[in-house]
């Protein structure tokens, strides 16, 4: 026991190692407090959708060699969560179909740009990398770090300063819009925020993990708790314990990074789930 | 008779080239307990946003007093699906009813905090303060609610069919508390039901829509009118939900 | 009560970022935090690590492998002139134009889908196949990190290197 904890000591000097902490405790502190409005709201579907929408942007961003990936994916994906918001609310087309439409259509069409005009040499590990994370986080450049860490503090700032209005809009819409809050203006703003977040997780979990970084915390700490902000609070240090864990885990035994926090996760998830059980 | 407080002159509503509702003639004055009454599809959702300033009308004019303003009818609106399982306290949900009191300030000052405690008192659901939404009664939830539509305003409220499904006990207790605000703070309440007993017990004037405007005026005129004794005579005034 | 909140995460959050200076404070006295966050190399003391290298990446997981090497190929200029020990399939490109082989080390990550090759020039006289072994086996090799260019890109490879076949 105490060589693991010398060697994670070591491991821990390394500058990659602790970028990817910090870097990977912020954005699961960021998905974990999304999340809980995500969920309740029944919007968990579009995160899951935009994340397959950021894997098609990546794509695009790889076929036309664009130094800093995030410049291309960031846009596209904000801009599809604004659509997305709107399709949804626009009966037309279903919004769960019309989620289904994008999300599987960049899947394919993200895959098929990759495969027909990708400079790498290596089409599959780019794939693999981007859809499962394998060990984005660990390689991340400084820049990106940078990126990453700002843009959390951002998503952390925007969410603190809205926080009483996005439980109202959370809870009831209807009432929140009567009593002349810009319900829809929020909607947009958490929608983009989700978009944020989602190329922010990208890089910890990669695209098809993602929604299981937002969804599992908030879930957990909902079997137990009682009031929106212990909710809140409780998913965020799930999320953010399950996260350290798992990029330890995933150092030490050399298990892919984004499998091993979503399995922390998906463990605590039944903890909690054992625990309201035997309450009732 | 009180202050007039929404003047509505020949007000067409619905959606851009869809008419639903023509021809709405009525005021509401401080203090009356109006009941708008109507068949499902009637158009009552529809008046109701309108009410709320939520979708202009067509045409034709509706006039808010300076003290009700836009924006500030305390409503209840019907329980979502979202909500059953919506993990808040009690005092959570309260205190947002005054959120359009705070602007683009983040946090609820003590003003605010000690308005929610007043209107949890005044609802007689303080010991539920700390409890979670989800477990409370239909009747208990109701309150909560209630007690967040005052927080929004303590002039007027809108109901919309306030009484869906509670017991016939939380029901009568439901019903009894709205009457009460009524009388003793002279709180304006706009209900809107298809209860026709309730409506005949408690309102003192009756708007009956469906489609367009069949009835408006004092409760004892209604049941004078072919209107209300036909639709009396369908409901049987029993409380059929 | 939110304003405390606020504080106590905002405190979290610096307390995250500043936990990993501390450990960097405490455990490399001779580096400052400051000077790590610069373009200085950090290279961990490492006592499984074989003394003649600087970088023994064969003592390592395999996912602190994969990404000491990207690191590596990310800042090259940081690692030139360092002693590099690195294990693992041995690999080879043929290049057409230049009639010319190119031997490397090829380095998997976890999820087995990414590898990295890095280039490996053997010390001595080798010819290749005959000298060489089969490609896919297993290998340890050890030289010095340096960068060259070619046709505008440069590349990086371990010069002097010896290898052993595994078992």
């Amino acid at each position: 026991m105490s060589n693991i904890l010398e060697t994670l000591v070591m491991y821990f000097q390394y500058p990659f190692v602790q970028y990817a902490m910090i870097v990977g405790l912020l954005i699961a502190l960021c998905s974990s407090l999304l999340g809980v409005t995500l969920v309740l709201k029944r919007f968990s579907f579009i995160g899951d959708g935009l994340s397959h929408v950021a894997f098609g942007a990546m794509a695009i961003a790889g076929v036309l060699g664009v130094s800093n990936n995030m410049l291309i994916v960031l846009p596209i994906t904000v801009l599809s969560a604004v659509l997305l918001l709107r399709t949804g609310q626009n009966t037309k087309i279903k919004g769960d179909a019309a989620v289904a439409m994008i999300s599987v259509g960049a899947l394919a069409m993200g895959y098929l740009l990759m495969n027909l005009f990708s400079s790498s040499a290596n089409i599959s590990g780019d794939v693999c990398s981007t859809l499962f994370g394998s060990t984005s986080i660990l390689t991340l450049t400084k820049p990106e770090v940078w990126l990453c860490i700002i843009m959390a503090v951002i998503v952390i700032a925007v969410f603190l300063i809205f926080y009483h209005k996005i439980f109202a809009i959370t809870f009831d819409e209807n009432f929140a819009k009567a009593t002349g809050v810009k319900a829809d203006a929020y909607n947009l703003l958490i929608a983009v925020i989700t978009a944020l977040i989602i190329v922010l997780a990208m890089n910890l979990v990669g695209s098809l993990l993602i929604s299981a970084l937002i969804i599992f915390p908030s879930l957990s700490a909902m079997r137990v708790f009682k009031s929106f902000r212990s909710v809140i609070i409780c998913s965020a240090v799930i999320s953010v314990i399950c996260a350290g864990l798992g990029i330890i885990i995933s150092i030490l035994f050399s298990t892919p990074v984004g499998s091993t926090i979503v399995a922390a996760d998906i463990l605590v998830f039944f903890m909690f789930w054992l625990v309201s059980y035997c309450k009732k | 008779m009180g202050k007039m407080q929404i003047e509505c002159k020949n007000a067409a509503l619905g959606y851009e080239n869809h008419v639903i509702m023509k021809g709405l003639n009525f005021i509401v004055n401080q203090g009356d307990y109006l009941c708008i009454l109507g068949e499902n599809g009637s158009g009552k959702s529809t008046l109701i946003k309108a009410l709320l300033n939520l979708k202009p009308q067509i045409s034709g004019e509706i006039r808010f007093s300076k003290e009700i303003g836009k924006n500030e009818i305390g409503y209840l609106p019907q329980q979502t699906i979202v909500q059953r399982d919506f993990p808040a306290s009690v005092r959570e949900i309260v205190q947002s009813g005054c959120m359009n009191r705070c602007g683009l300030r983040p946090f609820y000052n003590q003003e605010e905090k000690k308005l929610a405690s007043d209107m949890m008192q005044k609802l007689e659901i303080t010991h539920l303060e700390k409890r979670c939404y989800r477990e409370l009664s239909g009747g208990q939830q109701q309150r909560v609610l209630l007690a967040r539509a005052l927080c929004a305003a303590r002039k007027m409220l809108l109901l919309d069919e306030p009484v869906t499904g509670l017991d016939p006990k939380a029901t009568n207790e439901m019903y009894e508390l709205i009457a009460k605000l009524n009388r003793e703070d002279g709180i304006t309440v706009i209900m809107v039901s298809h209860d026709m007993h309730a409506a005949v017990k408690y309102a003192s004037h009756i708007l009956h829509i469906g489609g367009r405007q069949l009835f408006f005026g004092t409760k004892p005129d209604y049941l004078k009118s072919k209107v209300g004794q036909a639709f009396l005579a369908v409901s049987g005034g029993d409380t059929d939900e | 009560m939110m304003k405390y909140q606020i504080i106590a995460i905002l405190c979290c959050v610096a307390l995250l970022t500043a936990c990993g200076k501390n450990t960097e404070i405490v455990q490399n006295p001779e580096d400052t935090a400051q000077t790590t966050a610069e373009n200085e190399l950090v290279i961990p003391e490492n006592p499984d690590a074989d003394p003649a290298s600087d970088i023994d990446l064969t003592t390592l997981s395999s996912t602190m492998v994969y990404s000491q090497v990207a690191a590596m190929m990310y800042t090259p200029e940081q690692y030139e002139g360092k002693i590099i020990k690195a294990k693992g399939l041995f690999s080879v490109y043929h290049d057409e134009f230049q009639n010319k082989d190119y031997f490397a080390v090829l380095i998997k990550d976890a999820t087995a889908c990414c590898s990295q090759g890095l280039e490996f020039v053997w010390s001595g006289d080798h010819v290749y196949p005959d000298d060489y072994p089969e490609v896919g086996k297993e290998i340890t090799v050890m030289g010095t990190f340096a960068t060259y260019e070619e046709d505008g890109a440069t590349y990086c490879q371990l010069l002097d290197s010896s290898m052993i076949v595994d078992a």
